[in-house]
């Protein structure tokens, strides 16, 4: 599961535990895609999700840079949730490098600016938005993809 | 499961109504689960601050819920996520039920949630449970109960004081959870360094299983390649987390920690290993290398109590994952008992003193509990020492005949004065 992690000092402030049960990769994603969803109907209600779902972009994608044997240090499990969402939610063809991913990774972050920019100025491209809901979906479906599986409702 | 919506608009409509009524339903019972638990007599208060903490994040997740009439698509992962979270918690308020049961041993409680906020920071709360598993566990990062330690010990053994060692190892995952990113930084830049190599030099087995790779260039740059490698990085991460985890029992309680960990694990448990731990006699070792750099003695022919559990039987993938993880575990065992040592070391956890565990154990000869105690950690290394002694109450037969039940409560009164006089100083 990938989250945000609690930096030293960090856990004893309030301000760090601002969504509870839901600082994970598949929680804020799924929150953000109803942030947009928000936007789409137009009764924006903030945009907290989204913000945090950029930071966590940020943060364990493009930020990570290089070994010195020239590997992407990235955060695995929220690379392979990337890499999969992407192919899930096809806004982008078949991704066959790791630099492709992080350009691409990129390119989300500056759209989740954009939209929250956008909002604020009053004016959305309603396809791009649903774009962005289904990739957010799809992220939020493939983040939990190390996580060991909980057993079935055994009825 | 994908939603659904592709019958007629109505139909998703009452499908998607009916799973938030269904989902906020679930919540509303554990609520109510929560509020009766709330009821509960708690000896320490950081069980019931876990509960509130607990309800605030449901009630939340109720809000968010309530306030949709929204995608589909949106509502039904949202039910999914919420749905995740109960079988995540419901244990867990278990968990602080359990906590509150006189099995427990609270006389440990107060001097281990010191030496948690001394690691962890002063405002760090502990849930001390008996759980009714045989191996000692945290749960890892409740999201939840961020600044929670929550530690259980198997039932039948959670009022053994010559055990509480082994919460050092427990406490070690709050500290990996918290020193994380920095930690696997370091597991990444050393695997990084030496995969390349290793692979190259099983590259016919290697592309055997994955043939689109072609040359050993593209593991830094192909996205599948690199797939693999992000799945070892994290195999390897949980192996070296259970190590740093060891030498942090160890640093804090040396050669207790020794001793509870083979009263524990020896020789082996007959089943086959889980691949998110090191080969026990690995992990043996790599303790052994730990204790010698931490400058603790080794028990008389420690590393012969143990032997290797089984290999699992894993599909090919899998085994090629786990031989380049243990593999790569070695590289990187230098730097986690470094880093372990140092970050106890920056504490002001007390270090275990020769001469106080002899004091003490001079006071356990007469069964009586000794005064004026330095730390937990010298009376659970003279605990093990008393323990150990062939001679101890030889000439006091009554009491020799129940030597391990009269240890165990002669200890628990020596941690409940001590703890008594940890108060009446002013906790210093």
């Amino acid at each position: 599961m990938s989250t945000l992690r609690a930096k030293e000092g960090e856990t004893d402030s309030v301000e760090f535990l601002p969504w509870g049960l839901e600082d994970d990769l598949a929680t804020v994603s799924c929150y953000a895609a109803g942030e947009v969803d928000n936007l789409i109907h137009k009764r924006p209600n903030g945009f907290g999700a989204i913000k945090r779902l950029r930071h966590m972009i940020q943060d364990s994608l493009i930020d990570c840079g290089t070994s010195a044997s020239g590997h992407f240090m990235v955060d695995p499990t929220t690379a392979v949730a990337m890499n999969r969402a992407l192919a899930i939610s096809r806004s982008v063809d078949d991704l066959d490098t790791v630099e492709k991913l992080i350009e691409e990774s990129k390119q989300i972050t500056k759209l989740l600016d954009r939209v929250t920019k956008k909002a604020e100025e009053g004016e959305q491209n309603k396809q791009e938005l649903e774009k962005l809901r289904s990739l957010c979906l799809a992220l939020s479906r493939s983040a939990l993809a190390f996580e060991e599986p909980i057993d079935e409702v055994k009825l | 499961m994908r939603s659904s919506c592709e019958n007629s608009e109505e139909e998703c409509h009452k499908r998607t109504q009916l799973l938030v009524k269904y989902a906020c339903a679930r919540i509303e019972s554990v609520l109510d689960s929560i509020r009766q638990l709330k009821a509960s007599e708690f000896p320490y208060k950081d069980s019931n601050d876990a509960l509130c903490r607990i309800e605030k994040s449901f009630q939340d997740t109720i809000q968010h819920l309530s306030a949709t009439d929204s995608d589909p698509d949106y509502i039904n992962q949202l039910c999914a996520i919420s749905l995740r979270h109960l079988f995540i918690y419901i244990p867990i308020l278990g968990f602080i039920l359990r906590s509150t049961n006189v099995r427990n041993a609270f006389e440990i409680f107060g001097p281990l949630r010191k030496i948690a906020r001394k690691a962890l920071g002063p405002k760090v709360k502990l849930l001390l449970s008996s759980e009714w598993t045989y191996s000692p566990m945290i749960y890892h990062e409740i999201l939840a109960l961020l600044g929670f330690v929550l530690i259980g010990l198997p039932a039948s053994e959670s009022s053994n004081p010559l055990l509480v060692p082994l919460c050092g190892h427990e406490l070690g995952h709050a500290v990996w959870a918290r020193k994380k990113i920095e930690l696997e930084n370091i597991i990444k830049s050393r695997f990084y360094e030496n995969v390349r190599e290793h692979i190259t030099e099983n590259w016919q087995h290697y592309t055997e299983l994955f043939p689109s790779v072609d040359k050993p260039e593209q593991l830094s740059t192909n996205i599948f390649a690199s797939t693999t490698l992000w799945q070892t990085v994290l195999l390897l991460s949980k192996q070296a987390e259970e190590c740093f985890c060891d030498f942090i029992g160890l640093k804090i309680y040396g050669t207790a920690f020794l001793h509870a960990f083979a009263y524990l694990c020896s020789p082996c448990l007959s089943s086959p290993r889980a691949i998110t731990y090191p080969k026990l006699m690995k992990r043996v070792y790599y303790l052994v290398k730990a204790a010698k750099k931490y400058q603790f003695e080794v028990p008389k022919s420690y590393e012969n109590m143990f032997e290797n559990r089984p290999e699992p039987q894993l599909a090919s993938m899998d085994k090629l994952r786990l031989s380049i993880s243990d593999y790569m575990l070695d590289k990187i065992t230098d730097d986690m008992i470094a880093k372990a040592g140092d970050i106890i070391s920056e504490t002001n956890i007390p270090r275990p003193s020769n001469e106080e565990r002899k004091r003490i154990c001079k006071r356990f000869e007469l069964v009586v509990p000794a005064s004026q105690c330095k730390s937990l950690t010298d009376i659970l290394n003279s605990a093990w020492q008393a323990y150990h002694d062939p001679d101890l109450w030889k000439k006091i037969p009554d009491v020799l005949e129940r030597k391990n039940q009269i240890l165990k409560d002669l200890v628990l009164k020596n941690i409940e004065i001590f703890e008594f006089e940890q108060i009446l100083n002013g906790g210093k």
